[in-house]
């Protein structure tokens, strides 16, 4: 067994007597109870002088990790008969950044794509060129409603991808919470303080971008340049703040 | 229902005020708006028809129907009723782990509520008109029991958490 895989990363939750499977203490106190949670607990953990490793030939991790105070995990509701494997998931940590960037940068490319094909009271005929929303357009232009309704359509996937993202960030703070052995510690600030981070700095990049790429494009003679630079400014500024709000947490932690 | 459409359609428009007047502090301190003072920029975009760019760059950001702002206001709506809908099961203990099935279960539901009570037919604009005939002390309360909604689902969120 690889050290780096033990107890799915985090040692400080998880103990592998057997190196076969990770139990979770702090889960058998959600399934049995605190008594005989604290039973099996006991039972699993290794003695107080335990130093060695398996005589079987494998490296089997479990040295004495108990600088951590358990009666900070408190979160011993009978509610938890989740699966096993959402449990792993929790304690995987950040699988789901990188579906949280996707939505970051799917949420500027629809935003941008919207505010593209109808800027205001205009709408972006099939030829490249806005026409007044008081015309219906023709052969060569397309219809006026098929624009509002692509704008429509990029407006519901902007809204969404930007929603989903907000949750995803919530739900890696209660997954952090966890691996924090139900304390508002490290792993639960982090995704906290990054997410917001990145809502943030997407907001202002995306202001930014679409600003001063915006000029370029209308120098050259269109509206591409603001929709580059919502996506660009958007990506950098989402990628940033995150980037800031979780190494803030790191650097007040001193990690 | 009328009045789940009236609460959600205040937090939406308070959501876009809000961005409003974040994308308007945001011009003050926008330094790249001295590019705008260039002679050689100000004359290169009034020969392509743009006589007065930061007013076309507010149009995109602040328009009812399809500025940006509208998008951010209405994924933040999502968000937050997601975030409530989340908060719930983790208040009455249905779930402690936060898996892709409830993600998506969450933000399904959220669209949904968002969908009917807000978004459809683009009927926000309709309470938009309404809203912004607002006085001064009522939008003052409303904007004051948006803030106090969002602090009440994050506060609820953590006492799920801790409970």
């Amino acid at each position: 067994m690889s050290p780096y895989t033990y107890g799915w990363n985090n040692p400080i939750v998880i103990i592998d007597p057997t190196g076969m499977n990770g139990e979770n203490l702090h889960y058998l106190d959600k399934v049995n109870g605190d008594e005989k949670g604290k039973k099996e607990k006991d039972e699993l953990l290794p003695p107080d002088d335990f130093t060695g490793l398996d005589a079987g030939g494998g490296v089997t991790v479990r040295a004495p990790f108990m600088p951590f105070d358990f009666s900070a995990m408190h979160w011993d509701n009978q509610k938890a008969q989740m699966g096993w494997e959402d449990e792993k998931k929790a304690n995987e940590g950040g699988s789901w950044n990188n579906s949280k960037l996707a939505l970051d940068i799917g949420g500027g490319i629809y935003g941008a794509l919207q505010t593209t094909v109808r800027p205001g009271d205009q709408w972006l005929g099939k030829n490249g060129k806005y026409y007044n929303n008081s015309w219906w357009g023709n052969q060569f232009t397309g219809s006026r409603s098929g624009a509002f309704k692509a704008a429509s359509n990029y407006k519901w996937a902007g809204r969404a991808t930007i929603g989903v993202s907000a949750l995803i960030g919530v739900s890696e703070t209660v997954n952090g919470y966890q691996m924090d052995g139900g304390q508002f510690g490290y792993n639960a600030q982090s995704a906290a303080f990054g997410t917001t981070g990145s809502l943030i700095g997407g907001w202002a990049g995306a202001k930014a971008g679409a600003f001063s790429l915006g000029i370029v494009g209308g120098m050259i003679g269109g509206p591409p340049g603001s929709t580059i630079g919502i996506v660009v400014g958007g990506f950098i500024g989402g990628f940033g703040g995150g980037y800031i709000g979780g190494s803030s947490v790191s650097y007040f932690h001193g990690r | 229902m009328k009045s789940i459409e009236n609460y959600l359609n205040i937090l939406h428009f308070c959501f876009y005020k809000a961005d409003s007047k974040l994308h308007l502090l945001f011009n003050k301190v926008n330094l790249l708006r001295l590019l705008l003072k260039i002679p050689y920029i100000k004359k290169r975009l009034e020969k392509k028809g743009i006589t007065d760019f930061q007013k076309e760059y507010d149009k995109a950001f602040l328009d009812k129907n399809s500025g940006l702002s509208m998008v951010f206001a209405g994924g933040i709506l999502w968000g937050i009723v997601a975030v409530f809908f989340f908060t719930l099961l983790i208040l009455f203990n249905l779930i402690v782990y936060a898996g892709t099935p409830i993600i998506i279960s969450c933000s399904i539901l959220s669209g949904v509520v968002c969908y009917f009570f807000v978004f459809r037919n683009d009927m926000y604009i309709q309470y938009f008109d309404k809203y912004e005939k607002w006085s001064k002390a009522e939008k003052r309360k409303f904007s004051w029991l948006t803030f106090a909604s969002i602090v009440a689902v994050f506060l609820l969120f953590y006492l799920g958490l801790k409970t």
